[in-house]
């Protein structure tokens, strides 16, 4: 199945004055994945607990098992499912086109997820309202139905993310469950599921911690049965080597120093597993040490912010696409770039530019549009990952060529995709901006500078980096199809 | 175009509409939960009846299930939005996203107040504040500031959504509030027809003993919840007119187009069951499990009716060939019977729980009494 080349749809562009709008979405991500995924573990570990407590393997494992649900109940079942919900939303704001892309493809899927949903809620609702008059083998039963729906749902969205590194065959074919049990799904899910071990036995250990009913052996039997929760960690660096191998060759590279965020983050979330998995092996398994409050909660801000680096990579791999071959980053496909080439990014975009008048040519005003068009998604103007402070000290040339050869400029970064004119304006935009918006400027329309501009993006091709260079110009055409995708 | 909708559409459409509806259906149901249950919350608190310990009174009970169930009726209206709000994105991506896009800030803000919601009415019927009138007002008023300011956004967003002709002036004046004077008159029917179904809802726990209410004390407060369910029942109806009137202010869909005539006989036929229910209590009479079962079909109906109708007017002003084609396109998609095995495999989880619970709660109240 072919695909034309889908129509460009506009949608009203927000601006997030200095904040980069990745970092809003990255930051609600965190927030959110942090709080799934302890939630997932939490029913894990009180299935464990409410086996102990009934084999009369741990007496106090029960009421660690009442205290503890209380929290889970109220941290996961609104904040938990809001964040999930507002994930939704703020996708919407960031990146319409790929959310809308991933919802058509994936819709049954989340349907499905949504059932597991229901199934959480009204077990752990259960539990939590008549936990105290069930029996043990039903109490056993519904923390297991818990868990089970809980760690479904995280099986049924770790697909669609994981699907937007690697969609695998789905590509060519079209068939979303090639595309949902892509390469690098199961090192995805069996990864995010120690951490979710992990992430509850953290707050397990500091929960104990707080309990005053409890004499500090329960709380030593307690906290090494914890430990033994969370020894699955062992596996993370073997499943963290195992997605790195399943992911693209030039992402990977980004990882590997491609990308010094990247690779920084990356090691943030390795050191911070590292060191934790230390603490949990050496300490609480082997050596059966006790860990106070103080130590667990600091234990699960390092967890934190390995969840936070390891999220920041996994988003940050993606590039220069939202979902790999088929939408880049600022939701422009790659079939329609060669077509943007002939026709310009700003020509159909029908919600005009706020505070037009503040701008003295209408050159600046196509370029501010071109801005918005392309390059606002990932970048400010003078915030967070401003274009004034990456191109701003270049040579009206260098910034030229560099924009107009922005796929080769940097690796991650998607081809331009707007006429030579656009880019020009583009380019005067930046200069303006960096010249703190002085009252008058000069149109720059010169042919040769243009031609010039033609030139090089006729160079540098509508193909991304990753599709190597021996492509380059191979796709100028915009009558050719470029990504096969049996969706919408 | 509007006779027997929506079953006049392409298959792909119907297909989705019918979902919509149903899973909104489902949404509906919570959703007035909370937002009349909220209301009456606030409406209790600013009159001092919150805390207030002493002689029984008829809605001291009413106010106990409400206090005791509305986390987890938010938890549920949560959860039961989300298949709509899945579904919407198939039927009208564009148009959805973009009324988002529009309302910014002012429409992501429904977020953190649904969760200062949430919180709030734990601490409502957390024992630290029991028996303090004051705290316990404020913090029921605040909690329904909080769900009418949701619920005006959902229908300021959805009635952005439809109005494509405004959408490059609310982006170029940079404004995050759309106005329309539709906005006030939807709202009020929302709240007009959250009630009766709150009414009925209520009927079934206190029948069922909920929150430990003694059949003395629910068959005090049946009364006062039949008045309620009548009488704003009439106020739905009453406040469904100038919507209805107002249909399409371009004269494409009139009120009395068969598919809106269909529509709302469903609606009204289910308006005359619940008023059948509530007749006999208007005396003070306890319900019958039959009758209960009675009027919330008359409930199903009632919602049903609504639901088809909006939807039948935002169909007719939206849907263009290219948002069909979509339609079909996405249609294609595989997943559908992974779905249906997985909603058969949930709903019988559902019901093993429902039944554990309640026969180990039977169990239980036996043991006591």
């Amino acid at each position: 199945m072919t695909d034309t080349i889908a129509p460009f749809v506009s949608y009203p562009n927000n601006d997030f004055g200095p904040a980069m709008k990745g970092m809003i979405i990255g930051g609600l991500g965190i927030f959110h994945v942090f709080l799934a995924q302890f939630a997932i573990g939490g029913g894990m570990l009180m299935t464990y607990f409410q086996w102990l407590a009934m084999r009369g393997k741990e007496p106090a494992a029960r009421v660690v098992l009442d205290s503890y649900f209380k929290y889970l109940v109220l941290v996961s079942f609104v904040t938990g499912a809001l964040t999930g919900v507002a994930m939704w939303f703020t996708s919407i704001q960031i990146s319409p086109g790929t959310i809308g892309k991933m919802v058509d493809v994936f819709h049954w899927v989340w349907a499905t997820e949504w059932l597991f949903f229901w199934v959480e809620v009204v077990a752990g609702y259960a539990f939590y309202r008549y936990g105290g008059i069930l029996s043990d083998r039903t109490r056993l039963k519904l923390l297991i139905v818990y868990s089970v729906a809980g760690w479904g749902s995280l099986f049924w969205i770790n697909g669609i993310l994981s699907w937007q590194l690697t969609p695998g065959e789905w590509v060519q074919t079209g068939n979303i469950w090639a595309g949902f049990f892509n390469p690098t799904f199961w090192p995805s899910l069996l990864y995010r599921t120690v951490v979710c071990m992990l992430l509850a036995g953290l707050v397990a250990a500091v929960i104990v911690n707080t309990m005053k009913e409890l004499t500090r052996d329960d709380r030593t039997r307690l906290i090494n049965r914890v430990a033994y929760f969370m020894l699955p960690m062992v596996a993370m660096p073997v499943l963290g080597l195992w997605f790195l191998w399943a992911m693209p060759e030039d992402s990977r590279s980004w990882v590997m120093g491609g990308s010094v965020a990247m690779t920084m983050f990356l090691n943030i979330a390795a050191g911070s597993s590292l060191l934790i998995g230390g603490y949990v092996v050496i300490g609480l398994w082997r050596q059966k040490l006790y860990i106070n409050g103080a130590t667990a909660t600091l234990l699960l801000a390092l967890a934190f912010g390995a969840t936070a680096g390891g999220e920041f990579v996994r988003e940050g791999v993606r590039k220069p696409y939202s979902i790999r071959e088929v939408l880049y980053s600022n939701s422009i496909t790659p079939a329609q770039v060669a077509h943007l080439r002939e026709v310009g990014c700003t020509t159909d975009d029908p919600f005009p530019l706020r505070g037009a008048d503040q701008f003295p040519i209408p050159q600046l005003q196509v370029g501010a549009l071109t801005f918005r068009n392309q390059c606002n998604v990932c970048h400010t103007v003078s915030g967070v990952n401003g274009l004034t402070h990456l191109m701003g000290a270049w040579t009206p040339d260098q910034q030229r060529m560099n924009v107009a050869k922005l796929q080769w400029t940097k690796g991650f970064m998607p081809p331009f995709a707007g006429t030579p004119v656009e880019l020009e304006s583009l380019v005067q935009y930046i200069q303006w901006e960096t010249a703190n918006r002085p009252s008058t400027w000069k149109q720059s329309q010169d042919p040769p500078t243009i031609s010039q501009i033609k030139a090089w993006l006729d160079e540098a091709g509508t193909r991304p980096a990753s599709a190597g260079r021996s492509l380059i110009g191979s796709a100028s055409s915009p009558k050719q199809p470029i990504v096969k995708a049996g969706t919408p | 175009m509007t006779n027997l909708f929506p079953f006049n559409l392409p298959g792909p459409t119907v297909w989705y509409v019918v979902l919509y509806v149903l899973t909104l259906l489902m949404h509906a149901l919570f959703m007035s939960y909370v937002l009349a249950g909220s209301i009456m919350l606030g409406v209790a608190g600013t009159r001092g009846m919150l805390g207030r310990h002493g002689k029984p009174s008829a809605w001291a009970s009413i106010t106990t299930i409400l206090k005791d169930w509305m986390p987890f009726a938010l938890s549920a209206a949560i959860t039961a939005g989300v298949a709509p709000l899945l579904f919407v994105q198939i039927l009208y991506q564009q148009e959805f996203y973009t009324a988002n896009l529009l309302s910014f800030h002012r429409w992501m803000a429904i977020l953190p107040v649904l969760i200062i919601a949430f919180y709030l009415l734990y601490l409502l019927k957390a024992h630290r504040i029991e028996g303090k009138t004051a705290i316990q007002g404020i913090v029921a008023m605040v909690v329904m500031a909080c769900v009418l300011f949701v619920g005006w956004s959902w229908v300021e967003n959805h009635l952005l959504s439809i109005d494509r002709a405004a959408w490059t002036e609310q982006y170029k004046s940079n404004t995050l509030l759309y106005t329309n004077p539709d906005i006030i008159p939807r709202l009020f029917f929302w709240i007009a027809a959250a009630l009766p179904t709150t009414a009925l809802m209520l009927a079934w726990q206190l029948k069922a003993g909920a929150s430990e209410i003694t059949p003395d004390d629910a068959k005090r407060s049946i009364r006062p919840l039949a008045w309620l369910g009548i009488i704003s029942l009439a106020i739905a109806t009453l406040a469904a007119m100038p919507i209805l009137l107002a249909a399409q202010p371009d004269g494409t869909l009139k009120w009395n187009q068969p598919g809106i005539v269909l529509w709302m006989g469903v609606a009204l036929a289910g308006a005359a069951a619940q008023t059948f229910l509530w007749l006999p209590s208007l005396k003070g009479k306890t319900p019958r499990t039959t009758s209960l079962l009675v009027g919330s079909a008359g409930l199903i109906l009632f919602w049903l009716g609504i639901l088809a109708t909006r939807e039948l007017v935002r169909v007719n002003a939206l849907t263009t060939p290219a948002i069909l084609a979509r339609h079909e396109r996405v249609g294609t998609i595989a997943g559908l019977v992974i779905f249906l095995a997985f909603a058969v495999l949930s709903i019988s989880t559902i019901a093993w729980i429902v039944r554990s619970v309640a026969v180990a709660r039977n169990g239980y109240v036996a043991d006591k009494t």
